[in-house]
């Protein structure tokens, strides 16, 4: 174990203590709490004769403030003791206060080149899960606001100043002398901003951003190693030493002012500046005051899971012949009632699965402000609807497609400042993210003024790369679907064409795995608008109930396309086996789903039973059903490990009667149908 | 003496791992047992949906309280001709090595102890009979029940026929 680093720890542990005892706001309360314990179990283990005289009123404090009451002659014994504290800390290190803060060890770092290995101590390991479960919360806040400072908005710099400032004294305790002496570089930096009056330099801001992202990969680094009590430390020397050069030298003095006087603002209890600061920590803890539980996922799987039984087993009891044959009219209203219940309880458990996507939101504010920075182009970015909710098993699988699209809609839509001054538009491009929520659908719309898709360009693409033939003629809206056609956009010729295309098959794949949809919408020389539709959740499927011969089978609605009544002009063979059924131009080709799935007593006739066309492109088929028995919502579920996967079959769902009803692929149902075609023509062939 | 000695301490010991508490059930007429520890429960027969493009002994899959678990008929997995189901016939559901699945049985007996000393080795019938689904034979009074090595009816063959009815292999 290595020994504890009392430099800088336990001082600014004191200033922040000071800090947090004369702020009022209930969350302040709980910082204190927070970071008195922290102090507490720190000062148990390495006994500094010099702070333990600290002890005593601090314990008295924290009991205090568990009970809710804090008196005032334990509050002046606590300011006495951190003053004398403080103040005895600067006398026994000196080099501390007066000299600028280690400087030694930044010499070292600025050697250090490659991740040092790092054991963490078993008394410490609390503090390094604590430090897992709470850092990001920091890097958030760090990340908003700085973001924030770049779109020219109202900025908190207590919000950016603070977070950091606590990391500090968490990587303190931690023993994390690199990323202690990296937060403190970032903290010097804010410092002449406190005021409020002037505004760190872009240059700065995003150097303060490369420190985020440094301590967010060290976070991930300790998330690794902290099964086995060890990890790397990654260098920040270089970035520390870029974080003091643009301070410039002449700044250097005020920056280790506040140590120094912490024991003046003590002795002004109601500091102008510490009030400013205590201001926004109570609107930004504000979310925090709602109390949170954490619950394991798959608790709150099965949760759900049964409540959707519940609802099933009560429909079945209220559908009871015997209840509703008119005559038990008490019981029918004690089933009613349990009914209404079920039902608050049942929105109650899909909402627990529920998260609001401003994270997300987050995240993709600073890829526009990284890609912005790296074309060179001038964006602000609008979003609207962050507290939209989504499942959140949705929330990872969107940030992919969501970066493809900004992204796209930075480096391709939008025009060069130039550009756009001479088409007489503002300078600085837009681009909007929003969400909101439409009946049962969740729409995100990507947009932005650039210049639209070039449809030209788009379909002299696609005719060179032989997706479309010469001579086809292709309406608007079909040469806008080219960009998602895989192929289109595999390489670097792409960017000639207006862009788009960058994996845009992509985006539209994984929006479609999670049942949505995605539409463009462009007019050229104003924007583009890329809309995602997608379910509210994932647990729920809208199906389509359909029958064949005497088994029931559910097809996702967002997979059919159109179902059609085979007319005998409309139907073909071809070659004697191969069905066909001819829709708009377009030959389908049929599969009989009761000859796939060897069901009895299915209706033969192509004439008699309904065709549902499903797929995309060269997977587009249509099933020959007997009859759609109507609309279902159902929850899909595997059908066991001991059945693992069946090619055509996408799981099981528990159907309003209590039976299983198996949900279709209807890819793997058309590459299954191709295969035994295949099969069947080798047969023939022998 | 020598000899019998020698084969009462190798079948104790073979026979230890065997010992313990099985469920007992028909199929046709011949009687079954399965180690209590891998039931989970006993089920009335219930609807079951058939999935397609599985072996024809894995009869569907049934809800068992929103758990869709699978249901193998043990008569055609051992070439016993099919179960006909009846007022008696009866859903055991097993959990082995993490695989819950449903065994289709004509009747469930009772639940009984057998000694080690009780349980013999399979009797090889030659190529005709396949005995690799069995644990050994126990014999309780004047009956022998045909011990069931669930592990390895589930899992084993079976794993590999769904994979070839899907066409994986």
């Amino acid at each position: 174990m290595q020994e504890p680093n009392p430099e800088s720890s336990p001082a600014t542990e004191i200033r922040e203590l000071s800090r947090l005892a004369n702020a009022s706001g209930p969350d302040d309360a709980r910082a204190f709490a927070t970071v008195a314990g922290r102090f507490l179990a720190w000062l148990e283990r390495h006994g500094d004769p010099s702070l333990q005289a600290l002890r005593p009123p601090l314990v008295q404090a924290l009991k205090e403030s568990d009970n809710g009451e804090a008196s005032a002659p334990g509050h002046a014994l606590l300011m006495q003791a951190l003053a004398r504290s403080s103040e005895s800390l600067a006398c026994i290190q000196p080099s501390e206060t007066e000299a600028p803060p280690s400087p030694t060890p930044t010499q070292a770092s600025l050697k250090e080149t490659a991740p040092l290995p790092f054991k963490i101590a078993p008394d410490d390991l609390p503090l390094f899960q604590d430090f897992l479960l709470e850092g990001d919360e920091h890097l958030q806040s760090i990340e908003t606001n700085l973001l924030s400072l770049t779109q020219g908005e109202a900025w908190d710099v207590m919000a950016v100043f603070r977070p950091f400032h606590t990391l500090k004294g968490i990587f303190g305790f931690m023993n994390l002398k690199a990323l202690t002496d990296l937060a403190h570089a970032a903290e010097a930096l804010l410092e002449p901003h406190k005021s409020g009056k002037s505004r760190p330099t872009p240059e700065q801001v995003n150097l303060l951003l490369k420190a985020a992202d440094l301590i967010r990969a060290q976070t991930r680094k300790i998330g690794e190693g902290i099964a086995n009590s060890a990890f790397d430390v990654l260098p920040t020397g270089e970035l520390q030493a870029e974080l003091r050069k643009t301070l410039g030298p002449a700044k250097e003095g005020p920056r280790f002012e506040p140590l120094v006087s912490v024991p003046a603002s003590i002795l002004e209890p109601v500091s102008p500046e510490l009030e400013h600061g205590s201001e926004p920590a109570k609107t930004h803890g504000g979310t925090g005051s709602e109390s949170m539980v954490k619950v394991r996922t798959d608790k709150l799987d099965k949760l759900i899971d049964m409540v959707g039984e519940l609802v099933i087993s009560q429909s079945m009891v209220s559908q009871d012949p015997s209840l509703s044959d008119g005559k038990q009219y008490g019981l029918q209203r004690k089933v009613g009632q349990v009914s209404k219940i079920l039902r608050e309880l049942q929105s109650l458990s899909m909402g627990m699965r529920m998260v609001p996507m401003k994270p997300l939101f987050q995240r993709m504010a600073r890829v526009v402000h990284d890609v912005s920075a790296k074309t060179g182009k001038e964006v602000v970015l609008q979003t609207a609807g962050e507290e939209t909710e989504i499942d959140r098993t949705m929330v990872d699988s969107l940030a992919t497609p969501l970066i493809h699209l900004l992204r796209n809609a930075i480096d391709h839509g939008l025009e060069t400042p130039a550009e756009r001054a001479a088409t007489g538009k503002k300078s600085t491009g837009t681009v909007s993210l929003k969400a909101l929520h439409s009946d049962s659908d969740v729409i995100i719309e990507v947009a932005d003024d650039g210049k639209g898709l070039n449809l030209k360009k788009i379909l002299a693409k696609a005719q060179e790369k032989g997706i479309v033939g010469p001579a086809e003629k292709l309406r608007e809206s079909e040469i806008v679907d080219l960009i998602f056609k895989p192929g289109f956009s595999t390489a670097d010729q792409v960017t000639d064409v207006s862009g788009r295309g960058v994996g845009m098959d992509a985006v539209r794949q994984s929006i479609e795995a999670m049942k949505g949809r995605v539409e463009v919408r462009s007019v050229e020389g104003k924007g583009c608008v890329f809309t995602l539709r997608l379910p509210l959740t994932l647990a729920i499927t809208d199906g389509i109930l359909m029958r064949v011969g005497s088994e029931r089978y559910v097809m996702p609605t967002a997979n059919i396309h159109i179902t059609l009544k085979g007319e005998p002009d409309t139907v073909f063979t071809v070659a004697g086996s191969g069905e066909m059924v001819r829709f708009k131009g377009e030959m389908i080709p049929i599969f009989r789903l009761h000859r796939l799935f060897a069901v009895k007593g299915a209706k033969e006739s192509l004439v008699e039973g309904l065709l549902v066309v499903v797929g995309d492109g060269h997977q587009r088929c249509a099933l020959l059903v007997d009859e759609l028995l109507g609309q279902q919502q159902v929850v899909t579920k595997s059908l066991g490990d001991g059945i693992g996967k069946i090619g055509g079959v996408a799981g099981g769902a528990i159907l309003g009667d209590g039976r299983v009803g198996l949900i279709l692929d209807p890819q793997g149902i058309s590459s299954l149908a191709r295969a035994n075609q295949t099969q069947e023509l080798q047969a023939v062939g022998a | 003496m020598t000899t019998e000695s020698l084969e009462h301490s190798g079948l104790h010991t073979s026979a230890d791992a065997r010992a313990g508490k099985y469920l007992t059930f028909f199929l046709n007429t011949e009687e079954y047992g399965l180690g209590i520890l891998k039931v989970q429960e006993i089920i009335g027969r219930q609807p079951i949906t058939p999935v397609p493009r599985t072996p024809s002994y894995i009869r569907g899959v049934i809800n068992l309280r929103g758990r869709i678990i699978p249901i193998m008929d043990l008569k055609r997995k051992f070439d016993m001709g099919d179960t006909t189901l009846t007022e008696e016939s009866c859903i055991i559901v097993t959990q082995t090595v993490g695989v819950m699945m449903g065994v289709l049985v004509d009747k469930v007996s009772e639940v009984l102890n057998i000694n080690g000393q009780d349980i013999e080795d399979t009797p090889s019938f030659g190529t005709a009979v396949d005995t690799a689904f069995l644990l050994g034979v126990g014999k309780t009074g004047d009956r022998v029940k045909l011990l069931l090595d669930i592990d390895r009816t589930v899992t084993g063959e079976t794993l590999n026929d769904l994979k070839k009815a899907a066409g994986q292999i």
